[in-house]
């Protein structure tokens, strides 16, 4: 596997995967609060990935597994993975308040960040 | 919906932290969920308790190595020209596999499921070492329910 492969496959596992845990699922849970447990594994996903070297934010890992990708090659699957997980930080306070339109907008950004890092293992692996 | 527990199949989640468990008892409800955290728990677990499915992590970067399974000396030795950290690595991002091996070794023949992505050749040659298993690429609850049901 090139080390391109390696690390879009690991974006995708350690990142895309994780972010999207419980936002991908959340389809018909209603548009008021989530429920506790609920939102407490939602603000894991993005803002407290465990790891071996403790919790990182989802931002913070792309940003450490994305050192050594190929920049030019992926740019437009990260630009996008990025943004998403950017906007995700700047709502952290609402969505840790359960503040329904927040939650809304995380679960959408986190699907996005998914989709995006499953685009760029796909250019890899087609 | 109610469900009486007694009457639930067994659900085995083996990993090295706690996200699918969480996952499991969030969206997979029909299922009675144990976890296990190494492949020496998950073979007493599914020995006390035998499980109608298994959900498996493939990378466990997590355990210490007196955790793991797999011969790390060896792995070095055949595939790492003798690099003992990249053998232990190696062993940490297959260790789901080597976990359902040793589940299988123990009798245990239950479907198993695992959450990642694995390219089809890979995915066949599980199948031909393990028997029934499945794959689905991200935590979505239900592809993953019904690899569970068909695997």
């Amino acid at each position: 596997m090139s080390d391109d492969a390696e690390l879009a496959r690991a974006l995708m596992h350690d990142v895309g995967k994780q972010v999207a845990r419980t936002a991908r699922n959340l389809r018909g849970v209603g548009d008021g609060p989530l429920p506790d447990t609920l939102l407490r594994m939602l603000i894991a996903d993005l803002y407290a990935l465990p790891g071996s070297a403790g919790t990182e934010r989802a931002s913070e890992r792309l940003s450490r597994l994305a050192q050594g990708l190929d920049e030019r090659r992926f740019a437009r699957h990260l630009d996008d993975a990025r943004a998403a997980l950017a906007t995700l930080d700047t709502i952290e306070a609402e969505v840790r308040a359960n503040e329904p339109a927040a939650v809304a907008r995380a679960i959408e950004l986190a699907r996005s960040v998914e989709l995006a890092l499953r685009a760029l293992l796909a250019e890899v692996e087609p | 919906m109610w469900h009486h527990r007694a009457a639930m199949p067994v659900l085995l989640v083996v990993e090295d932290g706690h996200e699918y468990e969480e996952f499991a008892r969030a969206f997979l409800q029909e299922w009675h969920v144990r976890a296990a955290h190494s492949a020496r728990e998950a073979v007493a677990l599914a020995t006390e308790h035998p499980p109608a499915a298994l959900l498996v992590d493939l990378r466990f970067e997590r355990s210490s190595p007196d955790d793991l399974i797999g011969d790390v000396v060896g792995t070095a030795r055949r595939r790492f020209a003798g690099d003992s950290a990249r053998a232990l690595r190696y062993l940490r991002e297959q260790q789901g596999t080597l976990v359902l091996g040793a589940l299988r070794e123990a009798g245990v023949d239950a479907p198993a499921v695992f959450v990642t992505d694995f390219a089809p050749h890979r995915l066949a040659n599980l199948r031909q070492l393990y028997g029934r298993v499945q794959a689905v690429p991200v935590f979505d609850a239900a592809a993953i329910r019904r690899a569970l049901e068909s695997a």
